[in-house]
């Protein structure tokens, strides 16, 4: 086979061309999970404005459905429970608690200084409609656990 | 902030060490994760057994830029508290899906390096029957026979025989095998979502029977509101970099089935 410089240069930037492919490749992953990070934080951050804004923070809630029924507990640790407000529609429920500041006060410590958090409120839109009329709760410590019929 | 006498760079994280680190007997870790159970459970044994913070874990790339300040000082986010015998991994900012890897890989050569003797892993297993009450089990995972000998000794836990692992604890106990490093997960079944303080206290009591010391878990049941509602905003952001990381495949059966 005899010495062909066209060919060596093409190889070359046939190699040339796969690198930069793959560089490329790897530079938008990292920029995909870099954008990811950067979303997430700024999720965090509105989250954190609107609490701070508002004096609202919205409960945890894990939420399932058990056979014909769906489950939703809200966990409301520091809320006082004579204010507790739950109403069930047919796609979501609602629930509003006042905060007895001495607790969040207690449990943020000194942080607390900068905020005014004084109120649970939650909306959450639940994953089958439900019969409101068959709603039942009741609370266990800082845990209310509602359940209602599904609709069919 | 306390002044750093030597550093260590493992995968992106600088390991820096304010005080001699020694050789821990024991290292938990209390990373973000299922009812923060790893978490409320290290925070309580840094209190009860009054340990000083001696390493600070920073990453430019992979973690917030973020100082805590605690009792004026301001600290690592992320930190190990030891007292030479024990020590202890926590972080107040949950770690972000790039940073998981290189984080977990990077823990447990750390410890290879310092001649750690068992790695714990402490979590939570997502469980709604958690919400109707009673006592939460206990499971355990291992990456070696020698630590499976000695998992089988410890009364009250018993072996997750079938599952899916997701997140750092499933790279450390991979990499820990590699490593010849010896790693307990210890799973406890918590809230799926909630803050756990009761499923944190059953962690703290196995981790006392592992070390014979005796550790008080009155006050952890005690404070449980108050650890709550401190958590709440924790327990949002660890939801939320845990469905990132693909945590939903720890709630389907593996493939296959004995």
């Amino acid at each position: 086979m005899s010495w062909d410089p066209f060919k060596i240069i093409e190889d070359m930037l046939r190699n040339m061309r796969k690198r930069m492919q793959e560089t490329e490749r790897l530079m938008d992953e990292m920029l995909q999970n870099f954008l990811g990070s950067e979303r997430t934080y700024e999720r965090f951050y509105e989250k954190a404005m609107e609490t701070l804004k508002s004096g609202k923070e919205e409960p945890l809630a894990s939420i399932y459905e058990e056979g014909e029924y769906v489950i939703i507990a809200v966990s409301v640790p520091g809320a006082k429970r004579e204010t507790l407000d739950i109403k069930v529609f047919e796609d979501k429920v609602e629930i509003i608690a006042s905060l007895d500041t001495r607790k969040v006060s207690r449990a943020w410590g000194y942080s607390y200084r900068h905020l005014t958090l004084r109120e649970y409120r939650g909306l959450y839109p639940l994953p089958s409609r439900v019969d409101p009329s068959t709603a039942r709760y009741e609370v266990k410590g800082d845990l209310v656990l509602i359940r209602a019929k599904k609709k069919y | 902030m306390k002044r750093v006498i030597v550093e260590e760079e493992i995968n992106g994280f600088e390991f820096r060490e304010f005080e001699e680190f020694g050789r821990p007997k024991y290292l938990i870790l209390g990373l973000p994760d299922v009812g923060l159970v790893g978490t409320i459970s290290a925070a309580h044994l840094v209190r009860t057994l009054n340990l000083n913070d001696v390493v600070g874990v920073e990453s430019y790339t992979f973690l917030p830029p973020v100082v805590v300040i605690s009792n004026g000082e301001p600290k690592y986010p992320m930190r190990i508290y030891s007292n030479g015998e024990i020590a202890i991994l926590v972080t107040d900012v949950p770690v972000n899906t790039p940073g998981i890897a290189p984080l977990a890989s990077a823990i447990v050569e750390y410890a290879r390096r310092k001649g750690v003797d068992l790695i714990i892993s402490v979590t939570g297993l997502g469980s709604p029957r958690r919400l109707k009450g009673g006592s939460p089990s206990v499971y355990w995972l291992v990456s070696d026979p020698e630590t499976e000998k000695f998992a089988k000794e410890i009364k009250g836990i018993e072996k997750l025989n079938e599952g899916i692992l997701v997140g750092p604890y499933a790279i450390i106990l991979k990499e820990a095998a590699r490593r010849y490093i010896r790693n307990l997960v210890i799973m406890v079944e918590s809230y799926p979502e909630f803050p756990d303080p009761e499923a944190a206290a059953e962690a703290v009591k196995i981790f006392s029977k592992i070390s014979n010391i005796e550790i008080d878990i009155s006050k952890l049941l005690e404070e449980a509101e108050t650890i709550k509602l401190r958590l709440n905003s924790l327990m949002k952001e660890t939801k939320e970099t845990l469905a990132r990381m693909g945590k939903g495949f720890e709630y389907r059966p593996p493939l296959i089935y004995s």
